[in-house]
């Protein structure tokens, strides 16, 4: 009875659980030198490790991912975004436009009804990008799993979307302000901090490890990750090794999460959870998640957000960006 | 003459060909046709499950000294007054985390394997387990539910999803029990089918909400991970409660030996011993549902355990239920124990799902054992 | 009064599966002590009309008495400690030692969660040593013979320790050692231990040989009832069950010797 119950949720649950703690993808590269705007057609080794050809300037541009919606929209391309999946919502005006639902698999009919030039996605499969290829329809998968590799990925977009000079000035502003959070943290001792993820079982918490956009951040925020030794980007850990490992800070990425969201509050009431120094300090903090898990413009936002967390003293002023710790 | 007629009259042949009778009677059986007095079983049992408990207790995710270990225990027993020698937080690890959950897995694990021994009774039928009828869609499909209710609704203290899950794998067995009834009757095939039905409608509807919810699909490796089983308990109440109702549904077990010994020899033969063959059906429909229910609440569908501790069990003490259901609920608890211990420690500070633990450690202990007795398998 | 009361009084008992009426007002009156064979077609009702008496199936109209109480308003445990069947076979699901198997025959006396004591033991072991399968007693059920099986069958009934004891086909699937065994036994329980039997049984040489009355049912009434002179007779057999027969004298038991005839395209 139970094999029923498998065959029914495993595989999709696989494919999520896949993209959770997949390994990361090589990140990708030019395989030609920059060219002119204009300089079409451009070829692109992506994070599949295709490569694929952009024959024409896109018009008709599909975003699969978060992330790469919100980087279209910062280079000015929103008026060629046709459709976007539906967890788009970054800008606003993208969610009358957010209708493809991605799960348990991209609707490709739907995709190529669409008539798009250009797909880019983040973490759908080699089936999705086999078909693609089959109706010729060129797809880029970018699969960042660090800031300097988001970086590229905002270059990348720029090179194959012919915005490539409004990319590099977004890439130049992040380095900027990167250097700047840097700047202010130097020297400070790094402090313990465990980015949670989901607690919906708090025996067992989902966390940031070691790979990944999220733990890459902690440590450049002037953080050390508490659960860096792991290889995963997100990990499902026991809460003993919470306790032992002892964290000084806690971020809370689920206090937004759409089914049991985690409040500091809840935190303390955890068994055991409030010997741990960071609830004891009253250190347990809100993040805006989205700022931190997609590996798109406003990741810098939640760099500058954590480092403003972990080192107050280093920022004396009030934080510039809004809604940072609501 | 007439009597030679009758002589060479027909006569039908043995049901048992001779050679396989001798090769029977030559070979002792593994089973060991000498039982095991119940109390040495039993005794011995309890000591492994005291031994593994305390093995499961001293040893986690976090590396406590087994020495603090066992002086933070005498100490919270009253027993002693050791100086406190080890952190804090070593103190919460032991006594908020590790202790519980390890009452816990013994309190599921003997959930299952009761409920196991119940409906391979009732059902005779070897691939039986606690979630034949129906009790696993049915705690999906609460569990589920109880994710999206999430964390407004709380129930002395633990969650939606292990209080809709024990409903639901209730409900599901209910609902099997009524769509299998025929004229007051249940019949045995008929439960079953309606099991596999009901079950498998129940499993297609997670699977549905699961497309159709978003906010469902980001509790995927939630969902999957419940599906995998694991141990999971909120606090000492939790454990408690539901320690306290497996243990009353458990007696309840008990008083069913007898009428399952009897349901041996089908549901003619028990009604021919006096059993009220009708109504004890439903009885052990009902104690197996609730102690699936129990187990379920706290660990989520956790395979295998159902199933092969009744049958390792029945190799080792006998088919006798009266024997058989306290030494499988000792058994599955000592299993139980173990494969938590291994999922909590094995890839540590990561945790396994113990559903894997129990699949590997149980798979192939059962195969060994089916190998060994050499013949067909009597069970 | 009581022991001039038969111990079994059928009246006007009839019973229908769905439509078909397949018992339809037996009367039959069974003194203690008595051995009785059914006889029958098949599907004259010999094996519902045994279930009825077990209290497995209960009467559509009509009422069984046993030692006067009404055998439908009695405690299925009560009864179970009054009357035993023996089937043609059991199922065996779970590797019970013989020992163990034939202890399921207790199980109208077990309370509900103390295990056998010694008057259940001793039941058993007596009910093992007279079916003969004392020496088999920790053999495994699905390992011994087909007639080993049927004899801790008739084990099992004993241990119940009944007063009136059924046979539902029990030799059918016996060769002719294992049904000499098993009827001879009977008998010897019937003679030595005043067990009252009722056996539905095929074979009317079996019956006349080890039977000392017979019942032949025939479309769901006793068509006739008597010792085996009286019923195995040409006259009673031919119109039930359409063939020609031949009755002779058993040259040494003396009993009547039904023998077939070829059907008429040779006459």
């Amino acid at each position: 009875m139970r094999g029923i119950l498998w065959t029914a949720i495993l595989g999709a649950a696989l494919a999520l659980a896949g993209c959770r703690t997949g390994s990361p993808n090589a990140s990708p590269t030019l395989s030609e030198a920059p060219a002119s705007v204009s300089g079409f057609p451009v070829t692109v080794t992506d994070a599949s490790r295709r490569k694929v050809q952009i024959p024409r300037l896109p018009e008709r541009i599909v975003s699969l991912a978060p992330a790469h919606t919100e980087t279209l929209y910062a280079l000015g391309l929103g008026e060629k975004v046709v459709a976007a999946d539906t967890y788009s919502d970054y800008p606003e005006t993208v969610k009358a436009k957010a209708t493809l639902n991605c799960w348990p698999r991209p609707p490709t009919e739907q995709i190529v009804a669409l008539k798009p030039d250009l797909v880019v996605l983040f973490t759908q499969g080699d089936d999705f990008l086999r078909e693609m290829d089959a109706v010729g329809i060129p797809t880029v998968k970018l699969f960042a799993t660090s800031y300097a590799e988001t970086l590229q990925d905002i270059r990348t977009l720029g090179r194959i979307t012919g915005t490539t000079a409004t990319a590099e000035e977004m890439v130049r502003t992040m380095e900027t302000r990167l250097a700047a959070v840097e700047k202010r943290v130097a020297g400070a001792p790094p402090r313990t901090v465990m980015l949670e993820l989901d607690a919906v079982d708090p025996a067992r918490p989902f966390v940031a490890g070691g790979k990944g956009v999220y733990g890459d951040l902690l440590e450049r925020a002037g953080g050390k990750n508490l659960f860096a030794d792991l290889p995963q980007p997100a990990v499902q850990v026991s809460a003993e090794q919470v306790l032992d490992r002892n964290p000084e800070v806690i971020l809370l990425g689920d206090t937004k999460a759409p089914v049991q969201p985690q409040q500091p509050e809840a935190v303390r009431s955890r068994p055991g959870w409030a010997q741990i120094r960071a609830v004891r300090n009253g250190e347990v903090y809100r993040v805006y998640s989205e700022r931190i898990t997609r590996p798109g413009l406003r990741l810098v936002e939640g760099l500058e957000e954590i480092a403003r967390l972990l080192h107050p003293d280093r920022f004396p002023e009030p934080a510039a960006v809004a809604g940072s710790n609501e | 003459m007439e009597i030679r007629t009758e002589k060479e009259g027909t006569a039908i042949p043995d049901p048992t060909p001779d050679g396989a009778r001798q090769a029977g009677s030559r070979r002792r059986p593994f089973a060991g046709a000498r039982r095991l007095p119940l109390g040495f079983i039993l005794a011995l049992l309890a000591v492994l499950l005291v031994l593994s408990m305390a093995v499961a207790v001293a040893v986690g995710s976090a590396q406590l000294s087994t020495a603090d270990v066992f002086r933070m225990l005498l100490n919270r027993a009253g027993l002693t007054r050791f100086p406190t020698t080890w952190e804090p937080h070593e103190e919460q690890i032991l006594f908020a985390l590790r202790f519980p959950r390890v009452v816990a897995a013994a309190i599921v694990g003997g959930c299952l394997a009761s409920a196991g021994v119940l409906l391979q009774g009732l059902l005779r039928n070897p691939m039986a387990d606690p979630y034949v009828v129906g009790a696993s869609g049915g705690a999906a499909l609460g569990a589920v539910l109880g994710s999206l209710l999430g964390s407004r609704v709380a129930f002395l203290g633990f969650g939606a999803v292990p209080v809709l899950a024990f409903v639901g794998a209730v409900g599901a067995v209910a609902l099997v029990a009524n769509l299998a009834s025929v004229g007051g009757r249940l019949p045995i095939v008929t439960v079953l089918l309606a099991g596999f039905a009901v079950s498998t409608l129940l499993g297609y509807t997670v699977s549905l909400l699961l497309v159709i919810d978003a906010r469902l699909q980001l509790q995927l490796p939630r969902i999957y991970g419940w599906l995998l089983g694991g141990i999971s308990v909120a606090n000492w109440t939790e454990v408690s409660l539901i320690g306290a109702l497996a243990l009353a549904t458990f007696c309840g077990a008990l008083a069913l030996g007898r009428s399952l010994n009897a349901f041996s020899l089908g549901e003619e033969g028990a009604a021919r011993l006096g059993v009220a063959v009708e109504r004890d059906k439903r009885w052990i429909l009902a104690v197996s549902a609730l102690l699936t229910a129990c187990a379920v609440s706290i660990s989520g569908l956790i395979g295998f355990v159902g199933l092969v501790v009744p049958h390792v069990t029945r190799l080792a003490c006998g088919p006798d239920h009266r024997r058989l259901l306290p030494a499988a609920t000792l058994a599955g608890a000592v299993f139980l124990v173990l494969a938590d211990l291994g999922a909590r420690t094995m890839v540590s500070p990561v945790e396994l799902p113990v559903g894997i633990l129990t699949a590997f450690l149980g798979g192939p202990v059962f195969l060994v054992l089916l190998r060994r007795a050499r013949r067909d398998y009597q069970w | 009064m009581v022991g001039d009361s038969p111990l079994l009084q059928v009246e006007k008992l009839a019973f229908s599966y769905g439509q078909g009426r397949v018992l339809d007002g037996i009367d039959l009156a069974v003194r203690r002590g008595e051995r009785v064979a059914l006889l029958g077609r098949n599907g004259s009702g010999k094996s519902t009309f045994l279930s009825l008496l077990a209290g497995t199936l209960h009467p559509a109209q009509g009422r069984i008495r046993f030692q006067g109480e009404d055998l439908n308003q009695m405690v299925a445990r009560v009864r179970a400690r009054q009357i035993a069947m023996v089937p043609q076979t059991l199922p065996i699901p779970f590797a019970f030692t013989l020992r163990e198997w034939i202890s399921l025959g207790r199980t109208p006396y077990l309370s509900t969660l103390r295990g056998e004591r010694e008057e259940d033991r001793a039941a058993v072991r007596l009910a093992m040593g007279l079916a003969q399968v004392t020496e088999l007693a920790d053999r495994l059920v699905g390992e011994v013979s087909g007639g080993e099986r049927q004899r801790a069958a008739l084990a099992m009934a004993l241990a119940q320790e009944p007063k009136l004891l059924l046979l539902d086909e029990a030799t059918a699937h016996l060769d002719l050692h294992h049904q000499v065994g098993l009827l001879g036994l009977v008998q010897r329980l019937n003679q030595e231990r005043g067990l009252t039997v009722i056996a539905a049984i095929h074979d009317m040489n079996l019956a006349a040989l080890w039977f000392d009355r017979l019942v032949l049912l025939h479309e769901g009434r006793v068509y006739a009832d008597g010792p085996p002179a009286e019923v195995l007779r040409p006259a009673v057999l031919e119109p039930v069950f359409e063939c020609r027969v031949e009755v002779l004298r058993h040259p040494t038991e003396g009993v009547p010797l039904v023998a077939l005839r070829r059907m008429k395209d040779e006459e």
